[in-house]
């Protein structure tokens, strides 16, 4: 089932979250009163959320267990794409990357994202098992390597005056 | 009563006057052996007064013989004593001289003695002398030959062990000066590394980092990596 909450989900921990608000939903089904669906979805659910669940139930005319169950098991598949950053994203910096994978990989994908500072800049991908190195430091390294004897050379010059 | 034998009575008989009879013959032979040591005993007593009188008076006579003796003899002794001293005393004088010109003669005889001895004990030192300076000679040439060349072989060893040390310590000094050059340059491009790396991670922007990775996201899609 396709659902606006898949192009929501741009990393592991927003799925998380996600999955965690929609399996309160679910269980709210079967309680009255402050447990209610009605009262869960406007206290324990994110506003974004909710509104793309009240939305969709409404649009589709479903039942909303049906719903929620198909949602979790759509969330549930989305596949997890490893990123390392050498800097700490901000929100807006997250979405451009979420939509750029979106766009133009695929939509069920879901970033990792770990920090490593030590990459300089770039990224390091790991996705169904395959390992990419697009870090600076990688290029910094080869680099370095083979200009090591020229950069010896630029010290001595160097100290020599 | 008891009646004896005729024999056995016999016997009885003439034991007892046999007995009688010795009795008789040994009281005989004793009053007899009495009277004659009594007779004796007078005739020693009146010998022995005999004999005190002669010996006191061959005594006295002894004595006055001696006396006489001992008093010649001291006469004689007195006589022969100065006698004796005065041939002493001439002998002695004659010795004297004797001595004195036979130590002269002595001295004469061994100084000389002693002179010839000198000259020839000199002369045979003398030629003694020449004899160990010429083996003293050989023996010095040889031992300085021998030491000469002990210097030189030891100079050369010497030498060759210093050249040998000297070569080595000139090696390790050169091993030790290239690898702490080797040493610096490591730690030099350690230093410059972390500084372009440090340089390079604070002058990227945020917006740059940003480009990066979508650049990092296009070559992962133009490799493939998503399919």
């Amino acid at each position: 089932m396709d659902t606006e909450l898949t192009y929501k989900i741009k990393t592991l921990e927003d799925q998380n979250r996600i999955k965690n608000e929609l399996e309160l939903l679910k269980e709210s089904l079967f309680e009255g009163g402050e447990h209610s669906f009605e009262t869960t979805i406007k206290t324990n659910v994110r506003a974004f959320v909710a509104e793309i669940v009240e939305k969709e139930i409404a649009g589709k005319k479903m039942p909303q267990k049906e719903y929620l169950e198909n949602v979790l098991k759509e969330i549930k598949k989305l596949e997890t794409m490893k990123v390392y950053l050498s800097f700490e994203p901000t929100l807006l910096t997250l979405e451009k990357f979420s939509e750029y994978v979106k766009t133009n990989v695929s939509k069920y994908i879901v970033m990792d994202i770990t920090y490593d500072p030590s990459l300089i800049a770039g990224t390091k991908i790991i996705y169904k098992g395959i390992y990419k190195d697009f870090s600076y430091l990688k290029l910094f390294e080869t680099n370095w390597l083979s200009n090591r004897e020229e950069i010896k050379h630029l010290i001595a010059e160097t100290q020599n005056g | 009563m008891i009646s004896l034998p005729y024999y056995v009575f016999n016997s009885i008989l003439l034991f007892g006057i046999g007995s009688a009879l010795l009795i008789v013959g040994v009281g005989v032979l004793y009053i007899r052996t009495i009277r004659k040591y009594l007779t004796e005993k007078e005739k020693r007593i009146k010998m022995e007064d005999n004999l005190d009188a002669k010996v006191a008076e061959r005594i006295k006579e002894a004595r006055k013989k001696s006396e006489e003796i001992i008093e010649k003899a001291v006469q004689e002794a007195e006589e022969i004593t100065q006698s004796a001293t005065n041939f002493t005393q001439k002998t002695k004088g004659f010795l004297e001289k004797d001595v004195d010109s036979t130590s002269k003669e002595y001295l004469h005889y061994y100084q000389e003695i002693l002179n010839e001895v000198g000259k020839e004990a000199v002369e045979r030192m003398d030629n003694v002398s020449e004899d160990i300076k010429g083996d003293l000679k050989i023996k010095v040439e040889d031992f300085t030959k021998s030491l000469y060349e002990k210097i030189v072989e030891t100079h050369s060893v010497a030498s060759k062990a210093l050249q040998d040390t000297y070569k080595k310590a000139e090696l390790e000094v050169e091993d030790y000066k290239n690898k702490r050059i080797q040493d610096i340059e490591n730690s030099l491009l350690h230093l410059v590394e972390r500084i372009v790396k440090k340089v390079l991670e604070r002058e990227i922007s945020l917006e740059e980092h940003e480009k990066l990775v979508i650049k990092s996201f296009e070559e992962a899609k133009r490799q493939k990596m998503f399919k």
